[in-house]
C-alpha cells in the first residue's frame, strides 16, 4: 500500500511544521517530520514501542517531538512496518524489520531537512531499534523511555497482562506454556487482542539490550518503575557509553488501561521537558 | 466470541491511505483518507468514529479502525477515521468522551473531507462516543444513507459512572472481589486517589444493590422499575427516532455478553422498543456471541468489521 500525498501544519505553539508521510519501499511507513520554525540545530529520531504500548506512548512522543521541534531540533516520528499508521501486515514485524525501518526513518530525517540526526530515543521495545542508530553515530545522544533489557520479558508481560483481562473475563484464561504450543502450532496468538506473530516473538528471543553498546555515546536511561537497570548501566559503562539515569516517576501498566493514560498530566509534561533538556544539552556540549 | 469465519487478513492491498489536516484553512483536526487503489472511488464515503483509546483514536487496539477502513477502502468506498479534537495530531478542547458533548464539528468538517474525496453520500459507523456523535450529527442531513452503531450505549453515563454501575449491576460480588485482587488493580488503589473514590462507589452501588435500594441485583432476572430507570436516553432516542422517521438505515452491533446489550434489552421493552418495530424495515440488530464492546478480542474485532463491511455494502451501493 502506497499512500500519494503529504499534509503539513504549522504547530500552533512553535510554528514548527509537522508533516505527515508515507516514506520508503512497499509496505509503505507512516512518519511524522517536526520541522522548526527557526535555525535546525540537530535531528532526533523517536523509536516507538509495539502493539499496546506504541498506542500508550503515542501521545508523550508527540509532545516530545513539538518540545524537540521548539527548540530547534528536526525530528522524525514512525511506525514500523504492520504496525500503527504503517502499512504492511502482523507478518512484516519482526525485531530486525524495525531496525531496519529505523534506519529509514533515520535516512527520512536526513532527506527531508538536510539533518544528521545525532540523538535517538527509544520507548520501551523501540530501545533496541534507537540503540542499534546510536551505534552507528559517535558522539551521539540516546535517551530511552522505561527500556526494555530483556526482550523475552516484552512477551512475558504481554502473557501477564493477557492473564489479569483474563481473571477480568475479557479474555480467555491460557496458560503460559499453552500459548506458547500454540504459537509455535498455528504461528500465532493472541493476547489482549493483539495478533503476536511467531516470527515476532522468535525475533526477540534471547535479544539483550545490554549487547547493543553504543560505544563513544552519551545515554540516559529513563525508568519509569523503579526497574533496575543496572544489568545495562554496568555493561554499557564498561563499554565506553556515558550513561545516566533519571527517574521517571511515571508509572504505566504498559499492556493495559489504554484508555485510563491521561495525556495532559503535569508529570508527563515535566517528564517531556526534564528528557528535551537533557537532549539538547547533550547536543550543546 | 465464537466464530468459524477466518480472521480478516490481507487488508489494504487494494486501498492507499492519505493523511490529511482539515478543514482549511485552520487545519485543526487530523485524520485518515483510505482510498481504493482502482478508480473512480464510489460516490458513498464512509466515516469512523471511534471511542476514546490511548494517545489516537485513529487506530483502536490492534490497529481495528485502521482494518476497518482499508478493508472498505478496498471494495472502493472512501473512508475517513480521525483524531477527535485535543487527541492525538488534531489540536482543540478535549472533550472526548463526553456523551453531552459529541463531536459534531469534527464530523461536520469530515463530511467535507470526503466530499472533497469524491463522496455524495455518507454512511457514519460508530462506537461509544463515537455512537453519539454518529447519531446527533447525522439526524436531518440528507447526504446520510445509512448509520452503523457499534455497542451504542444508550443511557447517559460519564465515563466513571458507566464503569461504577455496570460493576455493581452486572458483575456478582464474587466476581467483583476477584477483578479487584489483580496485581494492577491494587496498586492503583494503594497509588491513586481517582481509583479509591471508583472503588468506594462501586462497593457503595453494590451494597444498595443487594439490599434492593439501588440498582437490581446482577444475574436476579428482576423486572425493570419505572422508565426513568431503564428506558433509553432521551439523547439516544431522540436522534434514532429522526434517522428512522427520515428513513435513513440504521444496525446496531452487540455481543450478548455486553452490559450495554443488556441495558438495550431492557431499554427496548419500552419506548425505545415501540418506534424501533414501528420502523423494522429500516433497523437491523446484530447480536453475536460474548462481549464486543472495548473491541478486546480478535473475534471481537473481525466480527464488528465484517458487520460494518457487509452494512455498507447493503447500503452504500
Amino acid at each position: 500500500m502506497t499512500a500519494h500525498s503529504t499534509a503539513t501544519r504549522h504547530e500552533p505553539g512553535s510554528g514548527a511544521l509537522e508533516e505527515i508521510a508515507y516514506f520508503g519501499d512497499e509496505p509503505t511507513m507512516w512518519g511524522s517530520t517536526h520541522v522548526p520554525a527557526g535555525e535546525t540545530v540537530g535531528g532526533v529520531v523517536i523509536c516507538s514501542s509495539t502493539h499496546a504500548e506504541l498506542l500508550k506512548s503515542y501521545h508523550l512522543e508527540l509532545l516530545l517531538a513539538r518540545e524537540l521541534a521548539a527548540r530547534g531540533l528536526a525530528v522524525q516520528r514512525f511506525h514500523y512496518r504492520g504496525d500503527g499508521n504503517s502499512s504492511g501486515s502482523d507478518e512484516d514485524l519482526a525485531l530486525p524489520a524495525m531496525i531496519t525501518g529505523a534506519e529509514e526513518a533515520r535516512r527520512r530525517l536526513e532527506t527531508r531537512t538536510g539533518v544528521s540526526p545525532v540523538a535517538f530515543v527509544g520507548v520501551r521495545l523501540g530501545s533496541f531499534p534507537a540503540s542499534r542508530l546510536a551505534m552507528d553515530v559517535a558522539g551521539s545522544a540516546l535517551m530511552l523511555w522505561d527500556p526494555v533489557l530483556d526482550a523475552d520479558v516484552f512477551i512475558r508481560e504481554a502473557v501477564r497482562g493477557h492473564a489479569i483481562a483474563a481473571m477480568a473475563g475479557d479474555t480467555k484464561r491460557e496458560k503460559m506454556a499453552d500459548l506458547m504450543e500454540r504459537l509455535r502450532a498455528e504461528g500465532t496468538i493472541e493476547l489482549i487482542g493483539y495478533q503476536i506473530t511467531s516470527r515476532f516473538y522468535d525475533s526477540l528471543a534471547g535479544m539483550n539490550l545490554a549487547d547493543l553498546v553504543p560505544t563513544g555515546s552519551r545515554a540516559l536511561v529513563v525508568p519509569f518503575d523503579k526497574a533496575d537497570m543496572s544489568p545495562l548501566l554496568d555493561v554499557w559503562s564498561a563499554g565506553g557509553v556515558e550513561v545516566a539515569t533519571l527517574e521517571g516517576d511515571n508509572k504505566e501498566a504498559w499492556w493495559l488501561d489504554e484508555q485510563a493514560s491521561d495525556t495532559r498530566s503535569t508529570k508527563r509534561e515535566l517528564l517531556v521537558r526534564r528528557s528535551a533538556d537533557w537532549i539538547v544539552g547533550r547536543l550543546g556540549s | 466470541m465464537g466464530t468459524t469465519e477466518p480472521m480478516i487478513d490481507h487488508i489494504g492491498t487494494e486501498s492507499i491511505d492519505v493523511p490529511v489536516f482539515f478543514p482549511e484553512p485552520e487545519k485543526q483536526f487530523f485524520g485518515f483518507v483510505s482510498m481504493p487503489r482502482t478508480s473512480p472511488p464510489s460516490t458513498t464515503g464512509v466515516i469512523l468514529l471511534s471511542g476514546s483509546f490511548g494517545g489516537t483514536t485513529t487506530l483502536g487496539r490492534n490497529r481495528m479502525w485502521l482494518k476497518m477502513a482499508r478493508s472498505l477502502a478496498d471494495r472502493g468506498y472512501p473512508v475517513l477515521r480521525f483524531d477527535y479534537a485535543g487527541i492525538g495530531y488534531s489540536v482543540g478542547e478535549l472533550v472526548c468522551c463526553d456523551l453531552d458533548r459529541p463531536a459534531l464539528s469534527e464530523l461536520a468538517a469530515g463530511f467535507d473531507v470526503l466530499a472533497d474525496h469524491g463522496a455524495e453520500r455518507f454512511i457514519v459507523v460508530g462506537t461509544c462516543y463515537g455512537s453519539r456523535t454518529a447519531l446527533e450529527g447525522t439526524v436531518g442531513d440528507p447526504r446520510i444513507a445509512a448509520v452503523h452503531l457499534l455497542v451504542p450505549p444508550v443511557r447517559d453515563v460519564t465515563k466513571g459512572q458507566e464503569d461504577a454501575e455496570h460493576l455493581a449491576e452486572y458483575v456478582g460480588a464474587a466476581s467483583l472481589a476477584k477483578k479487584a485482587i489483580t496485581p494492577q488493580n491494587l496498586r492503583k488503589l494503594v497509588t491513586n486517589k481517582q481509583s479509591r473514590r471508583a472503588a468506594r462507589r462501586v462497593l457503595s452501588m453494590k451494597a444498595r444493590s443487594v439490599v434492593g435500594r439501588g440498582p437490581r441485583r446482577a444475574g436476579s432476572g428482576e423486572a425493570p422499575q419505572g422508565r426513568s430507570a431503564r428506558d433509553a436516553s432521551l439523547k439516544f432516542q431522540r436522534p434514532l427516532r429522526a434517522l428512522l422517521e427520515g428513513g435513513v438505515p440504521v444496525r446496531l452491533l452487540f455481543g450478548d455478553a455486553d452490559p450495554f446489550f443488556t441495558e438495550f434489552q431492557e431499554a427496548r421493552a419500552g419506548r425505545l422498543g415501540e418506534f424501533l418495530d414501528q420502523h423494522h424495515d429500516l433497523v437491523d440488530v446484530e447480536i453475536v456471541s460474548g462481549k464486543v464492546r472495548g473491541f478486546l478480542t480478535v473475534s471481537a474485532q473481525d466480527a464488528s468489521i465484517r458487520s460494518v463491511v457487509d452494512w455498507v455494502e447493503r447500503q452504500g451501493g
